[in-house]
């Protein structure tokens, strides 16, 4: 199942599932992917309806941002709920990304 | 807490979303908003079972045992390999505390350093088959 994705200018805004399993993982990486292949480096990341990620998730987040990195792009993450914001947190990530 | 115990056989970490629903009310009792946490370090073992365990592989069963005690869960991840030599990787406690840059963050250190920082303990047996994550709810101290 593809994920809601909205396009502007340089910009992609995509809303993150509710649930980041293991196969939702590899359908982002694979959007991330084909985002970035049409030139795309800003991303705005939506978690408003997450309520689960795990280190596989993370994976793809990290992949998606050392990929924008190469682009000078930035990924900006925005209704992150406390845990998520303490999952990036744990794994010091947090201060890879802008919050919103 | 109710005493609670759930045994569940997968082959592939994708099945973890049809067994979560079995556990994620007595995380979230347990844990409150810490469930999170919780479920993505049981998910990162499962991971880790499949991946180095059975080397990818979908022909054999990972056993999944969650038991949610008075005070604490505790859970463990059997799989069917050959297991490792875990005590090449002891490390301190401070373990803990230490954080790589996201450079050198591949996902395999990312994963073993989420399990360090939300579990109270991570163990293995002898044969390095059988994962043990122990955490103490979060009205426990």
């Amino acid at each position: 199942m593809k994920n809601q994705v909205k396009r502007h200018n340089s910009t992609v805004q995509l809303k993150i599932p509710k649930e980041v399993t293991v196969q939702a993982s590899t359908d982002l990486r694979e959007q991330f992917l084909d985002c970035i292949a049409d030139g795309y480096a800003d991303f705005r990341l939506d978690f408003t309806n997450t309520t689960f990620l795990d280190s596989a998730g993370l994976g793809v987040i990290v992949t998606l941002k050392k990929r924008t990195n190469d682009a000078n792009g930035t990924v900006s993450i925005e209704g992150a709920s406390d845990s998520i914001q303490e999952l990036f947190q744990l794994t010091r990530l947090k201060p890879s990304f802008q919050w919103r | 807490m109710t005493k609670t115990s759930f045994v569940r056989y997968i082959n592939n970490p994708k099945e973890i979303k049809n067994i979560r629903k079995d556990y994620y009310p007595y995380l979230v009792e347990g844990f409150g908003s810490d469930q999170l946490l919780v479920e993505a370090s049981i998910s990162e073992a499962v991971v880790n079972a499949w991946r180095h365990g059975h080397e990818e592989s979908d022909d054999r069963s990972i056993r999944v045992e969650v038991n949610f005690l008075h005070s604490r869960m505790v859970v463990r991840i059997t799989d069917q390999g050959e297991g490792f030599d875990w005590q090449k990787y002891q490390c301190h406690n401070d373990m803990r505390h230490w954080f790589p840059c996201m450079e050198e963050l591949e996902e395999p250190g990312r994963g073993i350093i989420l399990l360090l920082r939300v579990m109270d303990s991570l163990r293995y047996n002898k044969k390095g088959n059988e994962c043990l994550l122990m955490k103490k709810y979060q009205n426990q101290g």
